[in-house]
């Protein structure tokens, strides 16, 4: 009895120093890149001719990982995937709804090939020192569902999350996936100066990085960026007010979201003067209800199997709500 | 009382370590320990040096934005440790000037001194404040921690009173944040002059100011792509 009381309690150590060593890691990836300690450094984008050969590159070869391109795309969409995630490859469920969303918004470049929690656009399986540790887990969680492998992911990815939304690294971190995004987008014909609304789409933890990117894509593009949260946590902070209008879909069964609101004082009403206040007095917020959908697992935002009371499925209906806002907009 | 010997390695690093526990906890005996056995003061300066290399870790931000080489960042880090010292020890001046100036009290200047190098240990937990989101709430919490050894502190020690220790703690920042704002002494320079040594960077630059320059460039480079594209064809 005692050698299991004890093997418990050395576990339960074992966790609490373990997510505060993960935590406390957490900023120097994007830290370390900035500074130009780490293999993918800043240095090279820094250098004029370096940054545009390699841009040019990327203009000349298109990724092969875009998800959707019509001809002569209208808009341009990007989706940034959930905390669960260690690359940038959709699953089944995500390219469905992604798949329902291009077939409602045709002419639209959806794109998808940028990993949210890295500023260096590294999925975890990558170019990095634990890439082979990440693919054990990886491949771990896949056999063994809702164990405590994906708990580790969900948990790398939280703290990237706290990254983008902290005053300190919140910059840094949301400068990376800004440039990421910007590289997919001119890689997909995105024409600078044609001032064409750019979207964005986050799931889950992605909707952060959506706000806290949207301020820097803005400022790169001189564009108006929309946000698209999906069951999003966002963290108040100065990146809402380059967002031109953001868009928060919350089902009636998640409760997820509200993470953002407990943790974030600046989202608290008592806090007027916040920059989410602000944002929200000004009517630049909206949150939509598109449905009885969970944050995960079956009848969540992507579900493609069980069916609403219309005879949709639940990921359809988060494509069609999404592309009514866009057409909203665009009327 | 608490035991300080300095005979191995181990029996030092409990000595540090029991004392430490002792600071943390209000412990009374640990401020007499201290000022009273051989070693003490020692092991105060080094609890102080610590939490300002600790401290410094956690506010490191600042080093990675200005894209400082590892070596210098280690070199700034542990230079840390001495201007945390050097804060503490103007900071007990100050408070200690305003203590005869204002209550005629005769406090010692290394009263002072040690109270405040002694409270400051919390600070060694200061490498917490690099959490992300949280960290700067757990800096509020270290700093709260800190002051109110220190009242408690001096008020055991010279018996002023809590408020008392407030005001003149208080006062005394006040007063240090005053003498470093006055032109003519030049503390600007100092501090450039400093950083400038210790970095190698030529200046300190804010999170905000380096990240919007390098938005800047990235939008310039890109507008002048789209030009030879737009020439190209």
């Amino acid at each position: 009895m005692n050698l299991v009381f004890e093997s418990i309690v050395f576990l339960v150590i074992l966790g609490i120093v373990l997510f505060f060593v993960m935590a406390l890691l957490s900023p120097f990836e994007s830290l370390g890149w900035w500074a130009g300690w780490s293999k993918k450094s800043i240095d090279q984008e820094f250098d004029d001719d370096r940054l545009e050969q390699q841009q040019t590159q990327i203009l000349v070869h298109n990724r092969p990982s875009i998800s959707l391109v019509g001809s002569a795309p209208k808009r341009f969409l990007v989706y940034l995937r959930g905390i669960a995630t260690a690359d940038a490859q959709l699953s089944r469920r995500e390219q469905g709804f992604l798949d329902h969303l291009f077939s409602y918004l045709p002419n639209s470049a959806i794109i998808s090939d940028v990993f949210p929690y890295s500023a260096t656009n590294n999925p975890l399986t990558g170019e990095r020192t634990f890439a082979r540790l990440y693919q054990l887990l990886h491949n771990a969680r896949e056999r063994y569902r809702n164990s405590l492998f994906s708990l580790l992911f969900v948990l790398r990815n939280l703290f990237q999350v706290a990254v983008s939304g902290d005053g300190r690294y919140g910059p840094i971190y949301n400068a990376g996936i800004a440039r990421a995004i910007g590289y997919s987008l001119l890689s997909n014909g995105y024409t600078i100066g044609c001032e064409q609304p750019i979207w964005v789409m986050g799931w889950s933890g992605g909707g952060q990085i959506s706000v806290g990117s949207a301020r820097y894509l803005h400022r790169i593009f001189n564009a108006p960026v929309y946000v698209v949260s999906i069951g999003g946590v966002i963290l108040d902070g100065p990146a809402i007010a380059d967002v031109e209008h953001l868009y928060h879909l919350e089902g009636s069964r998640d409760n997820f979201p509200r993470i953002g609101d407990f943790f974030s004082p600046g989202r608290w009403k008592i806090v007027k003067r916040s920059f989410w206040n602000q944002a929200w007095n000004a009517g630049r917020i909206t949150v939509i209800d598109p449905g009885p959908m969970k944050h995960t697992g079956g009848q969540d935002y992507f579900d493609h199997k069980n069916k609403l009371s219309d005879g949709k499925t639940y990921a359809q209906r988060t494509a069609q709500v999404i592309a009514e806002i866009v057409r909203e907009v665009e009327s | 009382m608490y035991d300080i010997d300095f005979s191995t390695i181990e029996t030092t690093l409990n000595s540090f370590f029991s004392l430490v526990r002792g600071f943390l906890s209000f412990d009374r005996a640990a401020y007499q320990t201290v000022v009273n056995q051989e070693g003490g003061m020692a092991l105060a300066l080094a609890t102080l040096i610590l939490s300002g290399i600790s401290l410094g870790l956690g506010q490191s931000v600042v080093l990675f934005a200005n894209r400082v080489r590892r070596r210098r960042f280690i070199i700034s880090l542990l230079m840390s440790g001495l201007v945390f010292l050097a804060g503490v020890l103007a900071w007990s001046g100050s408070v200690w000037l305003l203590s005869r100036l204002i209550t005629r009290l005769s406090i010692e200047y290394l009263t002072i001194f040690t109270g405040a190098a002694i409270s400051l240990s919390p600070l060694l937990f200061g490498f917490l404040v690099l959490m992300p989101y949280l960290g700067n709430f757990i800096y509020q919490i270290l700093r709260i921690w800190a002051l109110l050894i220190y009242l408690v502190v001096i008020d055991s020690v010279t018996g002023i009173g809590f408020w008392w220790a407030l005001s003149m703690s208080l006062l005394g920042w006040i007063l240090l944040e005053l003498i470093l704002r006055i032109p003519a002494l030049k503390f600007d320079r100092i501090r450039n002059w400093y950083w400038r040594l210790t970095t190698g960077t030529t200046h300190r630059q804010e999170v905000d100011e380096v990240v919007n320059r390098f938005i800047s460039e990235l939008r310039s480079i890109v507008i002048r792509m789209q030009n030879q594209k737009g020439k190209d064809e």
